[in-house]
């Protein structure tokens, strides 16, 4: 379980290398591929303004992952804790 | 004997564990990789659009681990196999918590593309709805004295709220809704950017890889805690 944490954490480590790149692309104006939307609104509405791009988008980005990442991590480390502490139980009732 | 077997199979529960926990690992590192050195970024949304990329995955998971609590909750009425049981409670809180990764990322992205953090929207609703259900599973089964009953209940509403599951998905096209319709499995095919299509895929795989490995690991701690408790029982009586 120790293995899967210093991973977890290299995977953060990579998550905001990420972020930190993204925003410098998209800082010196790098041109936006012109791909289909992910988030195309429903026809029957009308269409969402276009989103400024602020820093504000990079703080959203950054929370998405540090969110997802952190749940994961969170989630790994109370089953480690679970997992030793049914070990120590198993032990204690075999003794 | 039987004991002896239960507890070969845990070892090779967990070495699969391990095994899985491997390869999602160099998945996810890849995933994060494609996610920010090689998907281009959104014309229309610009780089917050790179959320769908963990957002959309841990949907697809939250989906198959509600679909699994459905399919061993079934069983587990029909055979009375509390191995089933295990598998059910272990996959319902994994589905939690990667619903809750679900609507966490999902406001965050929507504050940039619609202006807003919420909309009581048809999908967001359902899903908010599915979380609140598999949030009333462990409620449930703590709730009765009876744990053999709490089981039963928790099993039959683990079946009920996986009908909250075509509900979510359909949604979009069944009412008029701010959520974005389905944009890679669709008939006449993704309407994406092949790079964007591939490190969505990628992803994908990572996040079922991660599932599973999390779920053996669950798998193995519950089995082990139950035959801890029915030991002590046993010595008791």
């Amino acid at each position: 379980m120790r293995h899967i944490r210093i991973i977890l954490v290299l995977l953060f480590a990579l998550a905001g290398l990420g972020t930190g790149r993204a925003a410098r692309a998209q800082a010196v104006e790098a041109p936006a591929v012109a791909a289909a939307s992910t988030a195309p609104a429903s026809s029957a509405l009308p269409a969402p303004p276009k989103p400024p791009r602020t820093l504000r988008a990079y703080w959203h980005l950054f929370a998405a992952f540090a969110i997802v990442w952190l749940l994961v991590f969170g989630y790994v480390v109370t089953l480690a804790r679970r997992f030793r502490r049914v070990e120590e139980q198993l032990q204690a009732l075999g003794a | 004997m039987d004991a002896q077997m239960d507890t070969g199979s845990l070892a090779g529960t967990r070495r699969w564990s391990v095994i899985l926990g491997l390869l999602a690992t160099v998945s996810l590192v890849a995933g994060l990789w494609m996610i920010f050195f090689y998907a281009p970024t959104e014309s229309e949304m610009g780089v917050v659009q790179r959320i769908f990329y963990v957002h959309l995955p841990s949907a697809l998971v939250a989906y198959l681990a509600f679909g699994i609590v459905a399919l061993c909750s079934l069983g587990y009425l029909w055979l009375r196999d509390e191995r089933l049981d295990a598998i059910a409670v272990c996959a319902a809180e994994l589905g939690v918590i990667f619903t809750t990764a679900v609507l966490t990322t999902g406001p965050l992205w929507g504050r940039i593309a619609w202006g807003a953090w919420w909309v009581w929207d048809a999908r967001l609703s359902f899903t908010l709805l599915l979380w609140f259900i598999y949030v009333g599973y462990f409620i449930l089964r703590g709730a009765t004295e009876n744990p053999e009953r709490g089981k039963r209940f928790a099993a039959v509403l683990g079946i009920v709220g996986a009908v909250d599951i075509p509900l979510i998905h359909m949604s979009v096209q069944w009412f008029r809704s701010q959520h974005p319709k389905p944009v890679v499995l669709k008939p006449e095919g993704p309407s994406l950017a092949p790079e964007m299509v591939q490190t969505l895929l990628v992803n994908m795989l990572a996040f079922m890889l991660l599932f599973f490995c999390l779920l053996l690991a669950r798998y193995v701690v519950e089995r082990l805690s139950r035959r801890i408790d029915a030991t002590r029982l046993l010595r008791a009586a």
